[in-house]
């Protein structure tokens, strides 16, 4: 609003100070955990994800280093499998140098903070807890959306991902920072957004029927609605539906939470 | 019992499927039995009794007390075509018995099978339950048997029976069906100011 | 594909699922069932005043009560046999099958009346009562029409769930001689007359129970048709079979267990009909027969103990995404559903069962809906890391072909050089099937392409980032 006005140098000034103060005032080093489905298949998710850090003045950083949580090995029922995974995020996140580290993936997350904690019970991995949150989580709470001045003209159906939801608790989240984009319509179904979209990782896979009926279920759905556009929180959601509804032809646009905020905030 | 509880257990007991009545007294609940048992359509107990006749049978249970049971027996006297049953049996259409503890939040009764038999509450198209003074309510099932596990319950709690709506069923493509086994319709008469 | 789905011997769920799928009437029933349920529930949980609270006081009953199960059954007996209700207790089914059976015949009984008990279903007693010459009669509408089909219960409180009512009528029609009619009330009311005669001439009644209290020895059985009060009441002999993990400690505990069960199973505040029984009436009698098969062995588990604590009431089937699809049918197995896959392989052994714990995504709302909160996506995965240990399941190809996919995985991903490699090779791989099959799809994961797959066209992000 204020730049539409002429203004005065001295009120220039002022203005960029303030703006200036309000993106320090937030001040934490924040470590981006890029997960496996969003590094191979999405990359694009994750420039969003950088998109909104910066617009948000935060300082963050990626470690090359980093690698899968070991999740399909674990859920598989292969501890063993995930212990090198754990093992070397825990060593490798030890030493860097930052107060969060982000995991954009409800299901990479809950892995990290809870199950590494069960692969090694004999060592002190309280830091986890900590340190490591949910992308989410870590918008909402630090009310970074609020800098964001969202917008968006349409309606959008959102699929609350399953981990993020059961195993992370994480619902008000991304319903509140959704709900405050300007000239969004949020279609709400409480039988239909409680639902899996079938993914699961490996069971995809080993029982792609059920899988793939299940996605269906879901997008039919959404389509019966007249709505064109899904945000999922999860990334292992977007991949699944979006191959069901390309093989059935459905017209449907897909977006990470993270593409959706960074759509709406330009 | 206060209005806001009577109320609040009207909607709870209308959740699971039972009809309350309000009544000032005696008199009142007598007339309210007499202008049901006029109301009902016999093609309503078709279904359930499988027999075609043109009379209504009432069954009085024996845990009415005396007034209250002499003050309905005269009001449905002044309807026609009404016959007392002595025997409970499928042959009745209404068979009014006497609940013994209300349950405020569950929307449902108790009765004590020590005082009512079993076939008064499970035979018949209608079942009535009575609620008058002697009634002892309870916020919810977790304070009544709080009071049972003590012995200071009205009702011994191996012969409670809590009933909370008729008999139903939503077996087949889950139509729900009124009547199934027991009686299609349960209305709770719940009398305010019972002076006997 | 037989093979790598565990042979012949394996609880088939991707076919059975298959099969079920392809019924589509089913499917709607299946989709419109479970969505109502859940939606009802969810709105009588609103309603409640106490249903939280009444939560979490039944989650701590059962904690304190699985670790002193045998103590707890001790005292129950003891005060039941104190009311005058001889007891019984019984490891095996067969024991359980054949102590019915003479109480049957001893009271001169041809047929006996029966209300709906999953633990009936558990040790096959209609089979055997019929094999002996005593003819059982279900009396609760979806079991009486599933058992004059020749069929199983197909949900724990919704045993036809998976019948039409066209099927129901034809089925009527047919063995009951009941003149056509595809009219719900007229199918319900047809069944009550002809059942109401079997109830007046019972001699036994046998129904199930729902809990037992130990420090009063009284039994509580939870119903909306009226048919158990039926089956308890009018006839001289009446027998409760029930498994020992309905045994809860107080008899101040057990409103709370009413509570949530009658809300998480049908949405209704409080079930039609909750008797609850103890002595018999004069000239009457009455049998506690106690099943604890596997019971013991699970209540000692130190993961595994809290499945115990499941109140039966159904809801984690229907908001099960692959029970909503696979139906009761499909699991092969009494208990159907999340509780069912985490119960099964202690009756039927991993071996049977390697397939069903697959066969979850591990969404996780069966935990959030469940009354008792069991952590059941927990217990399925515990399942699968236990699978591999078992002698006869660990050793499959089944599995085998499963940990040559986890440990490849383990061992390029978790290295920072393979995996950085592995990139560009996959991209030429899924370019190449692309050009094969001229679509988006790679074997095993997209069968059919059924699934499109987005493909590994660009750079990944880390190779983008680092600039390599």
């Amino acid at each position: 609003m204020a730049s539409r006005l002429p203004l005065s140098k001295k009120n220039k000034r002022f203005i960029l100070f303030k703006e200036k103060k309000q993106r320090q005032e937030f001040k934490v080093k924040v470590s981006l955990y890029v997960p496996c489905i969003i590094n191979h298949l999405m990359p694009e998710s994750a420039y969003s994800i950088i998109n909104i850090f910066k617009k948000c003045g935060i300082d963050f950083s990626v470690e090359e280093k980093q690698l899968c949580c070991g999740q399909p090995g674990y859920n598989m029922g292969f501890c063993e499998h995930s212990k090198p995974f754990a093992r070397k995020f825990i060593d490798l996140y030890k030493s860097v140098d930052c107060d969060y580290i982000v995991v954009p993936s409800g299901s990479c997350a809950a892995m990290i903070k809870h199950n590494y904690p069960k692969l090694f019970p004999d060592e002190d991995l309280k830091w986890l807890e900590g340190r490591v949150v949910e992308f989410n989580r870590f918008i909402y709470e630090n009310k970074l959306y609020l800098k964001l001045d969202l917008k968006y003209k349409g309606a959008i159906f959102y699929h609350k991902s399953c981990h993020l939801l059961n195993e992370m608790q994480i619902d008000r989240e991304p319903k509140e920072m959704l709900g405050s984009i300007k000239g969004l319509r949020l279609f709400e179904s409480e039988s239909h957004q409680n639902t899996c979209c079938g993914f699961g990782g490996a069971f995809s896979a080993a029982f792609d029927n059920i899988s793939i009926d299940i996605g269906i279920s879901k997008l039919e759905f959404v389509i019966d609605n007249k709505i064109n556009n899904i945000v999922a929180g999860d990334a292992g959601c977007i991949m699944h539906l979006k191959g069901v509804a390309a093989a059935r032809g459905y017209k449907l646009n897909f977006y990470y939470i993270a593409d959706f905020l960074d759509l709406c905030s330009n | 019992m206060n209005e806001v509880d009577i109320e609040k257990f009207k909607t709870r007991f209308a959740h699971n499927g039972g009809e309350t009545v309000i009544c000032e007294n005696y008199d009142s609940a007598a007339d309210c039995l007499a202008v049901l048992a006029g109301r009902q359509k016999r093609s309503e107990t078709e279904g359930v009794r499988g027999v075609l006749d043109s009379r209504r049978r009432v069954f009085l249970s024996r845990s009415l007390e005396g007034g209250l049971a002499l003050k309905i027996k005269t009001a449905l006297g002044k309807v026609s075509g009404l016959v007392f049953t002595d025997k409970v049996s499928d042959e009745a259409d209404i068979c009014v018995a006497s609940a013994s503890v209300l349950l405020v939040q569950d929307g449902a009764l108790i009765i004590d099978s020590g005082r009512v038999a079993h076939e008064e509450t499970l035979f018949g198209d209608i079942s009535v339950l009575v609620a008058d003074e002697e009634v002892v309510n309870y916020d919810n099932m977790a304070r009544f048997f709080e009071a049972a596990a003590a012995g200071r319950s009205s009702v011994r709690p191996d012969k409670a029976v809590i009933i909370a709506g008729p008999s139903k069923t939503a077996d087949i493509e889950k139509q729900v069906v009124q009547g199934m086994h027991g009686p299609r319709k349960l209305i709770c008469i719940v009398i305010k100011n019972a002076k006997r | 594909m037989n093979f790598l789905r565990g042979g012949k011997s394996v609880i088939n769920i991707y076919d059975n699922a298959e099969k079920a799928m392809a019924n589509k009437a089913l499917q709607m029933n299946l989709k419109k069932a479970t969505a109502t349920a859940i939606l009802k529930r969810n709105e009588a949980a609103a309603i409640s005043e106490t249903f939280e609270n009444s939560r979490d006081a039944a989650i701590n009953s059962r904690d304190m009560s699985i670790p002193r199960l045998r103590e707890l059954l001790d005292e129950f007996i003891a005060n039941a046999e104190k009311n005058g209700v001889r007891t019984f207790v019984f490891d095996d089914y067969e024991g359980v099958r054949a102590k019915i059976a003479q109480i049957i015949k001893s009271r001169g009984a041809d047929f006996i009346v029966k209300s709906k008990s999953m633990l009936t279903e558990e040790i096959e007693l209609n089979g055997y009562l019929k094999e002996n010459g005593i003819e059982p009669v279900e009396t609760d509408l979806g079991e009486f029409i599933v058992s004059i089909a020749g069929e199983k219960p197909s949900h724990l409180t919704a045993p036809a769930l998976h019948k039409s009512r066209k099927e129901i009528a034809k089925l009527f029609n047919e063995k009951l001689g009941m003149p056509y009619s595809e009219d719900v009330e007229e199918l319900c009311y047809f069944a009550r007359r002809y059942l109401r005669e079997k109830f007046m001439n019972a001699k036994v009644g046998i129904t199930g129970a729902n809990f037992a209290v130990a420090d009063s020895g009284l039994v509580a059985v939870v119903e909306n048709e009226a048919n158990a009060r039926l089956a308890i009441n009018l006839p001289k002999t009446h027998i409760a079979v029930f498994g020992v993990e309905k045994i809860v400690g107080k008899l101040t505990e057990l409103p709370h267990f009413l509570n949530v069960l009658s809300k998480s199973a049908t949405g209704q505040l409080l079930n039609a009909y909750t008797s609850v029984v103890g002595a018999p009436d004069e000239n009457k009698e009455r049998f506690f027969i106690i099943v604890t098969k596997k019971r013991f062995e699970i209540a000692a588990d130190e993961v595994f103990s809290e499945a115990l604590r499941c109140v039966r009431c159904g809801a984690c089937q229907n908001i099960c995404p692959v029970f909503q699809r696979l139906s009761g049918h499909g699991y092969e197995f009494t208990y159907a559903g999340p509780i069912g896959t985490v119960l099964a392989p202690f009756f039927l052994g991993y071996r049977k069962c390697m397939q069903l714990i697959d066969a979850s995504s591990l969404c996780g709302f069966c935990k959030s809906i469940c009354p008792m909160k069991i952590n059941l996506p927990g217990l399925i995965l515990e399942h699968r890391f236990r699978c591999g240990a078992d002698p006869a399941a660990g050793k499959t190809l089944y599995r085998r072909v499963k940990k040559i996919f986890s440990l490849g995985h383990s061992l390029v991903m978790s290295n920072n050089y393979l995996s950085t490699a592995v990139a560009p090779l996959a991209r030429l791989y899924f370019a190449a099937a692309r050009k094969i099959s001229g679509k988006n799809y790679i074997p095993l994961w997209s069968r059919f392409s059924k699934r499109d797959f987005m493909g590994l066209s660009g750079k990944t992000f880390m190779e983008r980032y680092f600039k390599k």
